[in-house]
């Protein structure tokens, strides 16, 4: 009693909740960024030293391999470009000169402030790139986004002077060091052609053709996966990755999860608790909370339930008309029916393998781990669908 | 296969975070703060996630990596919030409308330590065992069976300094 109350008290603490402002792509960037410097450390890199060579090797690498490894040529990847860039990072002191330039990729594949003949040099902050496509070159910041193309006017804070030289430096009457973090672009002279692949992780197929789409690319081949957590019809792949840029028109290929799957959250979660005693049997109090559809009556199965009921078994309608048929499947298994949440307990005269929901939508199994004695509580799995 | 390693995170993520966003919420009553400790939690995990998913459960991995940010984040001295002897005056003050009962929870919260907090939530909330909870916090179940009945006694004393006489009276029927 106590106890539930405790927990009444907590419930009812986080009714109302804030407005979440999680960002999930900012978690994977920086999830990557400490998996790397973790490398690096590993190599016996003192600690101090870990972060600017993350980046260094960060900015080494070709496009692409940051992001995800392509697993096979779909639309047009660009060519590295040389990029001059200096020791200058976001929160350094930098000089605040400004220089409104259109930039321009020359013949021999530098990106320049203006046009030839009188063309300025332009050495980026440390960890940019650049690549070039057909005529049209791309420069990402660290992050690889991308911050400006070929064709667009600037506004590049910073100042001339430099003692750096090399190629796309020499041989130009001026240099301007760029310290100053984007955006750059000063207008909507953004030149077509070039187009960022958006994040289609998660979204229905419905959506991520939609957002192809929306920004001038075109759908390759699509192929079904089953995954299990991933709702049905939603891009689980894809495929050049999100951030990749490509040209306008060319095809994304995308991998779909299988309709049949479950049906995404709510089908990942089971919320109770399971308890252990010291000889390894298992006592459990579950309740499948998650389980999508009204839950009719919770059973207890003795036995793995794949044996008994088949996934390609016929679709079941549950309803009380149907009452008969699940009356047969208790039968065959043995059931006891609770409509409550339900206690697993060891002093029942079998192990118990199994757990169902019978639900408006299905029939939704968790299978608990007796053998391995560990404490984890497993997903759920539709057994048979509803209807 | 990293992209679907991704895609399996992002999924993950879009499943737990509501859990997630409470859980912290629960442990430092401020939704700006459960925020950054979910962010950071999360980061943490993709930057691990092909051993999370290898070797276990990664919803109990990031029930222990907020639990824990959360703890490291109280007892650095620079972030903690800062004591003061006159108690500004608050916006509660100045509205007409009562409290509800869930923010005086929330309030009442702030009262126990965090330790005793984490305790609470673990159990009462997360639905842990004794054992599970002394494992995440990596202590000892004894340990954490004195911290949850003090921090029950806190939480009482707290709701009832708060006027929830009721509330708190609740709490203390026998199970």
């Amino acid at each position: 009693m106590s106890d539930q109350h405790v927990k009444d008290l907590l419930q009812a603490a986080v009714s109302s909740v804030a407005p979440d402002r999680l960002d999930v792509d900012a978690m994977v960037r920086g999830g990557r960024r400490r998996r790397r410097a973790r490398t690096v450390a590993t190599l016996g890199v003192a600690a101090t030293v870990v972060a600017v060579v993350a980046v260094a090797v960060m900015t080494l690498r070709p496009h692409g391999q940051d992001v995800v490894t392509p697993t096979g040529p779909t639309g047009s990847t660009g060519v590295a470009v040389t990029l001059p860039t200096s020791q200058w990072r976001d929160g350094d002191p930098g000089m605040s000169a400004l220089l409104i330039v259109t930039l321009s990729l020359t013949a021999e594949g530098c990106i320049v402030g203006g046009t030839d003949a009188g063309a300025t040099a332009l050495i980026w902050p440390a960890g940019y790139t650049a690549e070039r496509f057909d005529g049209v070159a791309v420069v990402r910041d660290p992050s690889h986004r991308i911050v400006a193309q070929t064709g667009q006017e600037v506004r590049l804070g910073g100042g001339y002077g430099s003692a750096a030289s090399g190629r796309c430096i020499d041989g130009y009457a001026a240099a301007w060091t760029i310290e100053q973090d984007p955006p750059f672009v000063t207008g909507s002279t953004a030149t077509p052609g070039i187009v960022t692949v958006p994040d289609l992780a998660g979204l229905s197929e419905a959506a991520a053709r939609a957002a192809l789409a929306g920004v001038g690319l075109t759908v390759g081949a699509v192929t079904t996966e089953s995954s299990a957590g991933a709702p049905a019809r939603t891009v689980i792949a894809f495929d050049p990755a999100a951030g990749s840029a490509v040209a306008a028109g060319s095809s994304v290929r995308l991998a779909v999860s299988a309709a049949a799957g479950p049906s995404g959250s709510a089908a990942a979660g089971l919320r109770g608790r399971a308890v252990q005693n010291t000889d390894c049997a298992w006592s459990a109090r579950l309740r499948l909370d998650f389980v999508p559809g009204q839950v009719i009556r919770y059973l207890v199965c003795p036995i793995p339930v794949d044996a008994a009921a088949s996934p390609a078994g016929p679709p079941v309608e549950v309803s009380p008309a149907q009452a008969a048929r699940f009356a047969a499947i208790d039968a065959a298994l043995r059931l006891p029916d609770d409509t409550s949440p339900i206690d697993v307990c060891p002093t029942k005269p079998e192990p118990v393998r199994a757990v169902l929901a019978v639900t408006t939508t299905g029939i939704w199994s968790v299978h608990l781990p007796l053998d391995t004695c560990a404490v984890v509580l497993p997903a759920v799995s539709r057994v048979l669908d509803a209807g | 296969m990293r992209q679907s390693a991704e895609a399996d995170f992002r999924g993950w993520v879009s499943d737990q975070r509501p859990r997630l966003r409470r859980t912290a919420f629960l442990l430092c009553g401020d939704w700006y703060l459960a925020d950054d400790l979910v962010q950071d939690a999360c980061t943490r995990m993709f930057s691990v996630w092909d051993r999370v998913t290898g070797t276990g459960s990664p919803d109990a991995y990031a029930r222990r990596v907020v639990v824990n940010l959360y703890l490291d984040h109280r007892r650095r001295p620079a972030r903690r919030e800062e004591l003061v002897e006159a108690v500004p005056e608050t916006a509660e003050a100045a509205s007409a409308e009562p409290l509800e009962q869930s923010d005086v929870v929330v309030d009442a919260l702030r009262d126990l330590a965090p330790g005793q907090r984490a305790v609470l939530v673990l159990r009462y909330w997360e639905d842990l065992t004794v054992e599970e909870t002394a494992h995440v916090l990596g202590t000892s179940p004894g340990n954490v069976k004195a911290q949850s009945s003090r921090a029950i006694a806190s939480l009482r004393a707290a709701l009832t300094a708060r006027g929830l006489h009721a509330v708190a009276d609740a709490m203390k029927e026998p199970s």
